[in-house]
């Protein structure tokens, strides 16, 4: 039996396992302090539990191949005379990692021994550490994540934490390890310097990263292939460019995916010559796609080659040229299409060369309708456009197109050309321009279309026009057209002539006539232009004053129609002057004529009415005629009166302020005076402003008698009125009639103020002319629920009974000739009925008189 | 000096005994200056540095009358206080100016003392309030 023993430190449990198993070997690990009591680990051999036992106070026995010792199944024996310490075994252990240290830690992560160069390039005596909690001899930055990692090792487990410290890398390599009597936990860390290892890796890792990044994300499918052209790497493009997935291609040949026409084509154009080492160029073919259509494709190829220069790897990219292909293929279709249309149109297309004799290049078949000649006539240089030309018209086309093609622009000429065994010639309207390529006239291309038929029908318009100018011209009837923007664009002579004599202007096509007129007749023809414009066909016949009389025209408006559209207005004027004067002249007859049978019909009538009437109906009519003349009388003498006091009002207001405050100016000036003694002039003052008021008090009452206003809803204050009209009948009351008031309080009436005060003044001067000497008028002003009640009474002459119905009555009088004319009560009653009162009067002779006027208050 | 020198009052009217009697009645009161004509008077406003408090004017006048004449003013110099000065008893124009708050109100010829030294100074008050 042979029993190998190995570091087992250097190696994960499981591991060891193994080897045990396969090894057939035996692994001891001894756990190793001075504090630790001599323990054997066992494991098993054969079937069988093996413990190995070791020396107290002894690390970890490593036990190099060659060594011999013995086994007696419990009790390992080594039988070497100088058994290996612990440090020395240690120190062998590190010097297997030269770079590296080795730490040993217990459960509390305390260093029960530490080993390796890693120490001293820190310069530290890994002896010093022994005993010490790792967490004190790490730097916190360092011990932290190895805790970390440290404690959530299970037993069996390894792990590798790379941690940097100080701008270095180290690898450390944690395991854990357990000890199968203890139960107890040990942990293994072993710590290496890989900064510079890492750093290589890490360039590494981009650069690859950027390469697959790069074939990845292509939009060219790249592949990489065996010699005969097995797919070995395909990119994921290869998914939309040809809908296979790369796993769908890869082990296939993309002989089986190429378009049947092109196999021969590839493998002999790029196949083959790429397994020689030529791989110059793509190749364009068709591949199936895995939805059976074929893409355009445009691959390129490399190689590569082994040692021995065998190639090894076909390397392709390939790139979608659908929409390139189509679009060839479309441009060889629509090149057919013109083809076939270019012979089908009923014009002649062509392209020459600019030279002396035009050489066409190309012409489509209607050539032969046009000229007779067949193409090839002239394709062959038999015949050219230039032997057919009338002479009368080349120089002009030849003009035309060098003028043309020296501006690089495209030309139009119309001209003649004789036609192959036909008579007369033939119209040709030409569009052509020339071909440029770089800048260099190449060739010159064109349409020629046939117009001979277009020219006839032009010609025969023309004379059609001509027929019509000489009729137009040959009228005596001015003619003219307007546009809508009311331009003349067409006239006869005469209406030049006309427009010359009258107006003195001279016409011309354009001219804004009707501006150029002015005054009213523009405004008439204005009128006309709207009326004509907006589609109405009328005739109006005006008068048009000129140096020679007033002339008569009748004026004809049509509306100008093209396709259903006014675009001007067609004037035809007929001066109708001679028989618009007969037509006077008749009419006056007729009218003559008319008044007379009026008249005879009129006097007829008169007398037949003078016959029927009664007296009585005379005797209204005369009624009428005196109640409308009194009024007339009335409201013109009102009218009178109110500017003579508008004006007495200023007149007489003026010097009154002259006086009073003349007075009380004076009075202040004097007021500075030492003498002065006020009670002394108090009294004058009192006088000057008693009677200066007094004055002012006539003027204004007279203002409101005399005011000339047609509202009826004025506000009138009933007692106002009639103090105004006593203030104005002042000079005839004073000294001779008592005037007693009976006034209710502000009794108002809805009217007009102006008339009340005639009406009140009329009633209250009979009353003082009623009494002859002295007397007493009364005044009675009240307001009941139903009414408004004026009651004037005197206790003059009275009225007699049989005129007391007829006071009313216009132009009745009782007094002398020159005393009065009889309307002033007919006024009043006219005013109280104005004002929707009543107006009852009694009276009896020598006692005198009373006038009630009620006022109905108004319902609702 | 005038009891008011601060209030100045500017009189138009086209008689000159009435621009003579206005000034005898309120030079102790006001500082009073007079136009003969509207014309003048606008000419005056606007010359003036010392801009008056109130101005009273006459109504009839020829070439323009009072109330055409405040329109103009009032247009120009909002702030002053615009009374008419008539002769007449009623006037329809005048009531239309009152409603058009051209004028607060207006005084009849022969005009009173009292009346008018109140108004003038309220004006004064409630420009200056």
């Amino acid at each position: 039996m042979s029993i190998a023993f190995y570091n087992a430190l250097e190696y994960a449990p499981e591991q060891v396992e193994a080897f045990s198993q396969n090894l057939n070997a035996v692994l001891v690990v001894y756990h190793v302090t001075q504090k630790w009591q001599q323990r054997a680990n066992t494991t098993k051999l054969d079937g069988r539990v093996l413990t190995a036992s070791t020396r107290p106070q002894q690390g970890v026995y490593f036990i190099p191949e060659g060594y011999k010792y013995q086994y007696d199944g419990k009790i390992l024996t080594i039988l070497q005379e100088q058994s290996l310490t612990a440090e020395k075994q240690l120190k062998m252990l590190a010097g297997s990692y030269p770079q590296g240290s080795i730490t040993l830690m217990d459960e509390d992560l305390r260093i029960i021994y530490t080993a390796g160069e890693g120490y001293s390039d820190q310069e530290v005596d890994p002896e010093d550490l022994i005993d010490l909690s790792a967490e004190k001899v790490l730097m916190p930055e360092v011990f932290q994540p190895l805790k970390q990692h440290i404690l959530a090792l299970k037993p069996g487990q390894k792990q590798d934490i790379d941690l940097t410290l100080r701008g270095k890398t180290f690898q450390n390599t944690c395991s854990a390890v357990l000890d199968v009597d203890t139960r107890k936990i040990y942990y293994i860390l072993r710590s290496l310097d890989v900064t510079a290892k890492r750093f290589v890796q890490l360039a590494l890792q981009e650069s690859e990263a950027r390469y697959r990044y790069m074939i990845e994300r292509s939009r060219e499918l790249i592949c990489t292939h065996e010699p005969d052209g097995t797919y070995k790497y395909v990119s994921p493009s290869a998914t939309r460019l040809v809908g296979y997935t790369p796993g769908e291609l890869i082990g296939r040949n993309p002989y089986d995916f190429f378009h049947p026409d092109d196999i021969e084509y590839i493998r002999e154009s790029s196949h083959e010559p790429s397994l020689k080492g030529q791989t110059d160029g793509s190749i364009q073919y068709r591949f199936r796609r895995k939805d059976g259509t074929y893409i355009w494709l445009d691959s390129y190829t490399s190689i590569t080659k082994d040692d021995t220069g065998e190639v090894t790897s076909i390397l392709t990219g390939s790139r979608d040229i659908t929409a390139v292909k189509e679009a060839e293929l479309r441009w060889k279709e629509s090149e057919q299409r013109f083809r076939g249309i270019a012979d089908n149109i009923p014009g002649v297309i062509y392209l020459c060369l600019n030279d002396e004799r035009f050489s066409m290049q190309y012409l489509n078949q209607e050539i032969k309708n046009l000229s007779g000649y067949e193409h090839e006539d002239f394709l062959s240089g038999r015949v050219s456009f230039i032997d057919l030309y009338h002479p009368e018209d080349k120089p002009y086309i030849l003009a035309e197109v060098e003028e043309a093609l020296m501006r690089k622009e495209p030309f139009h000429c119309t001209y003649r050309i004789k036609k192959k065994g036909a008579e007369g010639w033939v119209w040709v309207d030409e569009y052509g321009q020339g071909i440029y390529e770089e800048g260099e006239l190449k060739y010159l291309e064109g349409v020629l279309l046939d117009i001979t038929e277009r020219k006839e029908a032009e010609a025969k318009i023309l004379e059609r026009e001509a027929n019509l100018e000489a009729i137009i011209e040959s009228t005596n009837s001015i003619i003219g057209l307007f546009d809508r923007e009311q331009r003349l664009v067409a006239y006869n002579k005469r209406f030049a002539e006309v427009t010359y004599q009258t107006e003195k202007l001279e016409l011309y096509k354009g001219i804004d006539l009707i501006g150029k007129l002015g005054g009213s007749m523009a405004g008439l023809f204005e009128g006309f232009q709207e009326r004509g414009l907006n589609g109405e066909k009328f005739n109006e016949t005006i008068e048009y004053p000129t140096s020679e009389g007033v002339k008569y025209y009748l004026c004809s408006h049509n509306p100008v129609f093209q396709k259903g559209e006014v675009t001007g207005v067609s004037v035809f004027v007929e001066d109708v002057t001679e028989l618009r004067k007969s037509q006077v002249e008749l009419e006056r007859y007729a009218t003559k004529l008319e008044q007379l049978v009026s008249e005879r019909t009129k006097e007829l009538h008169a007398k037949n009415t003078e016959l029927m009437a009664g007296n009585r109906e005379l005797e209204l009519t005369l009624n009428e005629l005196k109640s409308a003349q009194a009024q007339l009388i009335q409201s013109e003498k009102m009218a009178s009166l109110g500017m003579l006091a508008m004006g007495i009002g200023h007149e007489i207001n003026n010097p009154l302020n002259f006086i009073k405050n003349g007075c009380s100016g004076l009075v202040r000036e004097l007021e500075d005076l030492e003498c002065f003694d006020d009670q002394a002039v108090e009294p004058f003052l009192e006088i000057i402003n008693d009677g200066v008021d007094r004055a002012a008090e006539i003027v204004r009452s007279l203002s409101r008698f005399s005011r000339q206003v047609p509202s009826m809803s004025e506000t009138c204050q009933l007692e106002a009125i009639v103090d105004n009209c006593l203030v104005m009948l002042h000079a005839q009351i004073k000294g001779r009639i008592t005037v007693e008031k009976h006034y209710n309080d502000h009794v108002q009436l809805a009217g007009n103020e102006g008339k009340l005060h005639q009406a009140f003044l009329n009633i209250l001067s009979n009353a003082v002319q009623a009494i002859d000497r002295n007397g007493t008028i009364s005044v009675t002003i009240r307001e009941t629920e139903a009414s408004k009640e004026i009651i004037f009474e005197d206790d003059g002459v009275g009225i007699a009974p049989e005129n007391i119905d007829r006071i009313s009555d216009p132009f009745f009088t009782t007094k002398a000739p020159g005393k009065g004319i009889g309307i002033g009560l007919f006024i009043t009653f006219s005013i109280i009925k104005e004002h929707s009162g009543e107006v009852e009067v009694y009276s009896t002779p020598g006692k005198g008189a009373k006038f009630v006027l009620t006022f109905p208050n108004q319902i609702g | 000096m005038p009891q008011y020198p601060e209030i100045r009052v500017l009189y138009v009217d086209d008689e000159k005994d009435n621009l003579f009697v206005f000034q005898a009645n309120f030079q102790r009161k006001f500082n009073i200056i007079t136009a003969e004509s509207p014309l003048t008077a606008l000419k005056q406003l606007d010359e003036e540095r010392e801009r008056p408090v109130v101005v009273i004017s006459d109504m009839r006048m020829p070439k323009m009358n009072g109330v055409q004449f405040i329109k103009k003013a009032k247009s120009k110099y909002d702030d002053i206080s615009f009374f008419i000065m008539t002769g007449f008893g009623f006037n329809p124009e005048i009531e239309e100016a009152m409603e058009a708050n051209l004028i607060d109100r207006y005084f009849t010829k022969p005009f009173n003392v009292n009346e008018i030294e109140e108004v003038i100074i309220d004006a004064w008050k409630r420009q200056a309030g």
